[in-house]
């Protein structure tokens, strides 16, 4: 099956089979491997995409599904090869031990800071429940998302915001 | 029979010296079994493909000539005991005891084990690229595997990831290292979930104290400890004696009596994961000395503290500082005559404590760090050790900045290998952060002289410091950045580096930790409201270290206690599950300037075990305290939740993600 869709603002035109999880194909075809995969049946939330705007598991997403559709996975966040403000934050924060289900964790924290730009703690652990960490813990995590929501320093430059998808 | 794609299938005769992975024990596994099996998915067979398919049909096609051996029974391989103190022969002692049941808990999906291995055809060398840290033991060991150069064996740093080291990794690393010496070719090899079914050592077994009910002293402690290491004993002992030696925690006991035993069972082997022994029995001492304090009637920190050991120095701190924050909350005690359905929510507190004294003076090998300044300005941190992740490298960053007066984005780390620097002798250099952390700072802070004695000579005044990225004139409004200052200056005069080696640790770890819970008596969902870390880590470089293992700890801990300890169902929290607040207050310590006498280490070892085994000790005691029941058994059976009810009809929500 050819489908026409669009990856991280690139317009593509892929001959896949309508069953093959968007995950495999990000991953085993296109060799973007920012999108983890965990758990395989969308309870880890470490393959979170966008598409069409909206936060998807990869791993429940099948190709069929995506004709005509926009598809933003972690690689396509950045402007060029700077980090975004979230991810700054995360790193400021040392919010990540092993690193395996933070690109999760910041396509969903970026949708949310889309959304909301100043989210309280209880919507940033609300928007954060479809994702598990193992290892890290939570705490640094929403810190940094919260960090991130929180309005420029009065005299500082004002902050960069990733395009909004 | 050839399968097309096919490069090589491996067996234990292939393998140049079929190594063991444990060094020490009586039976420990080889990379590849030879002769027997002891365990239902013990590798004995590699195979090398160009694709997966030719790989599958190569597996299906593998022929196995073997006859089933008698089923192995239960097997005791080791016995240890632990003794400390007199036996008292006194008659009007009380004794609290109970049984125990820690289980193995497995490692989760979510840190899936993959690598690939680069092989240089000009050179024969190997380049690993992995997600763990490849250590200088392991390297020694895989050139023994396989009978080549140490030097051959390079790896690539790894972004992220890499704190785990130990752990599947040196399966990993074995067969990635011989699938790819054998084929000459680079390999890589991704462990699915089933194929990394690895779990932690489990424990069972007996304690009981025995207490003076007029004085109110604790005064002897006897048990009995059983380990389940699976199939292969590994490194087992020395879990077992770490376990041994914590079991008493912080209390001072006239008798210390314990018997260990390590268990050889036909299950998957395990390791010490998440923590070395302290974390499975300091729960169970921590509850039977908050059974005491109830039925003596006394506050259990009173008892605490009254039975505290006292050839610990920053234990009467922990306490203390506990003491100040929590005596202002007292917590209105539940009157169980009440109709269940009148109780919404029932509150409990508890305690948990632990302390680690590192019991030997290990002389440790060397870690040695530079710092250049650069003709831009900027500096490069230089480590000796070759796989650093980035959470590591950020944290050398700040320390350097600290000290140096500058922006951590001032900084850059490499991680370069032991060979590139001057070493007479190879030994262990597991790249633990204590160390490099130590380094690190003492080269800042000879490159922080250096670059003043330069400011001098050209500010032209002994009045110079170091500020904002540059040395000032303190008197007069002067200053030059560092970025001039390595345009004029000489830069082989403007790198330090700083060797650690044969230090001893003068700073044993203590943590308490009070975690408040809320249960509901009819749902049985527990709330795990807040957790508060008291922590004595002696003098901190990496402040933001410490909130990272509590974290970490406070997760891992309401993994263990909730889960069911099936693989299957094993959750992990969400950050809904999670508790609103979780503070960390270390017990301060000035940091030492540097100065030409040997310096003081900073930190401490064992933190991330004395945490855990604090924070875990702390919500079971909270759970007991909300319930009144001794808790027997982690993970919490569904019996423990409803003692009175039929399972049949019990429907639980363990968390509050349903919600």
């Amino acid at each position: 099956m050819l489908i026409e869709w669009t990856l991280n603002g690139r317009p593509m035109r892929s001959e896949v089979s309508p069953f093959q999880r968007l995950l495999d194909y990000l991953r085993t075809d296109l060799k973007l491997l920012g999108t983890k995969e965990g758990c395989r049946e969308g309870k880890c939330g470490a393959c979170t995409v966008w598409v069409d705007g909206q936060i998807a598991n990869a791993c429940l997403m099948l190709m069929g599904q995506l004709a005509h559709k926009e598809v933003t996975t972690i690689e396509g966040i950045n402007e060029k090869d700077r980090f975004t403000p979230l991810q700054e934050a995360f790193l400021t924060n040392s919010a990540l031990e092993c690193g395996f289900c933070i690109p999760g964790m910041l396509m969903t924290g970026t949708a949310l800071l889309h959304q909301n730009t100043n989210p309280s703690r209880l919507e940033i652990r609300e928007s954060l429940k479809g994702h598990l960490c193992a290892c890290t813990g939570y705490q640094k995590i929403l810190d940094s998302i919260e960090g991130v929501g929180l309005p420029p320093a009065s005299e500082g430059q004002a902050r960069m915001r990733v395009r909004k998808p | 029979m050839k399968v097309e794609g096919v490069l090589r299938v491996i067996t234990a005769h292939d393998i140049p010296q079929n190594a063991s992975f444990g060094a020490r024990a009586k039976k420990s596994q080889l990379i590849l079994a030879e002769k027997e099996v002891r365990y239902v998915g013990e590798p004995i067979a590699l195979i090398v493909a160009e694709s997966q398919d030719a790989l599958e049909k190569a597996k299906d096609l593998l022929v196995i000539d073997w006859k089933p051996a008698p089923l192995p029974q239960e097997e005791e391989v080791r016995s240890v005991k632990f003794e400390l103190g007199k036996a008292s022969n006194a008659e009007d002692l009380q004794l609290v005891e109970t049984t125990f049941e820690f289980p193995s808990l497995q490692a989760r999906y979510l840190e899936a084990e993959s690598g690939w291995v680069e092989f240089k055809e000009k050179d024969e060398s190997f380049n690993f690229h992995i997600g763990a840290l490849l250590s200088e033991s392991q390297r020694m060991w895989l050139s023994q595997v396989l009978g080549v150069s140490h030097e051959k064996l390079q790896a690539k740093e790894s972004h992220l990831g890499g704190q785990f080291g130990g752990r599947q990794q040196r399966e990993l690393i074995a067969f990635l290292a011989i699938a790819a010496h054998l084929t000459r070719r680079s390999v890589r090899l991704h462990l699915h979930q089933e194929t990394q079914d690895i779990g932690s050592y489990g424990y069972a077994g007996k304690l009981g104290i025995r207490y003076d009910p007029e004085s109110h002293r604790l005064v002897e402690l006897r048990g009995e400890l059983r380990l389940d290491v699976g199939s292969y004993e590994g490194n087992a002992e020395l879990a077992l004696q770490k376990a041994l030696e914590h079991v008493a925690g912080i209390y001072k006991f006239r008798y210390v009596g314990l018997e260990g035993k390590i268990i050889l069972t036909p299950t998957h082997p395990r390791r010490a994961l998440k923590g070395e022994g302290l974390t499975a029995v300091t729960w169970v001492t921590e509850q039977l000395v908050e059974e005491i304090a109830k039925k003596l009637e006394v506050k259990p920190l009173e008892l605490r503290i009254e039975n505290q050991r006292e050839d610990f120095s920053g234990l009467d701190q922990v306490l203390e500082q506990v003491e100040r924050y929590e005596r202002p909350f007292e917590l209105v005690p539940i009157d169980r005559n009440r109709p269940l359905w009148d109780e919404k929510f029932i509150a409990g507190r508890g305690y948990g404590f632990q302390m680690f004294q590192p019991t030997t003076l290990k002389e440790f090998d060397y870690s040695e760090v530079s710092i250049d300044l650069q003709p831009s300005g900027s500096f490069v941190i230089r480590t000796s050790n070759l796989t650093l992740d980035l959470r590591v490298k950020s944290a050398l960053c700040e320390i350097a900045a600290t000290v140096l007066k500058t922006h951590p984005k001032a900084f850059t780390v490499e991680g370069k290998m032991r060979l590139d620097f001057d070493k007479p002798a190879r030994r262990e250099t597991y790249p633990e952060f204590y160390y490099m952390a130590q380094a690190t700072w003492h080269a800042a802070q000879l490159l922080k002289e250096r670059l003043i004695a330069a400011g001098q000579k050209v500010l032209g005044t002994p009045h110079v410091i170091l500020k904002d990225g540059a040395v000032a004139d303190q008197q007069a409004n002067r200053k030059m950045g560092y970025r001039e200052l390595g345009f004029t200056h000489s830069l082989h005069d403007l790198k330090a580096s700083y060797i650690l080696k044969g230090a001893e640790r003068p700073h044993g770890c203590a943590a308490g930790a009070v975690s408040r819970v809320s249960f509901h008596p009819l749902t049985g969902e527990v709330r795990v409201e807040s957790v508060k870390v008291i922590l004595d880590a002696g003098p901190v470089l990496y402040g933001k270290g410490l909130e990272i293992e509590v974290d970490s700890a406070v997760s891992w801990a309401m993994a263990t206690l909730f889960s069911s300890g099936n693989r299957e169902e094993q959750p992990i929290p969400t950050p809904l599950d999670g508790p609103e607040e979780v503070t960390v207050l270390p017990i301060e310590y000035k940091v030492q300037d540097y100065s030409e006498e040997q310096p003081e280490l900073f930190g401490a070892r064992g933190i991330a075990d004395v945490v855990m085994s604090a924070v875990l000790a702390s919500l079971v005691n909270a759970i007991h305290d909300a319930k009144g029941v001794v808790l027997d058994k982690i993970p919490m059976s569904l019996e423990f939740m409803y003692p009175n009810r039929r399972k049949s009809t019990v429907h639980t929500l363990n968390f509050k993600r349903n919600q």
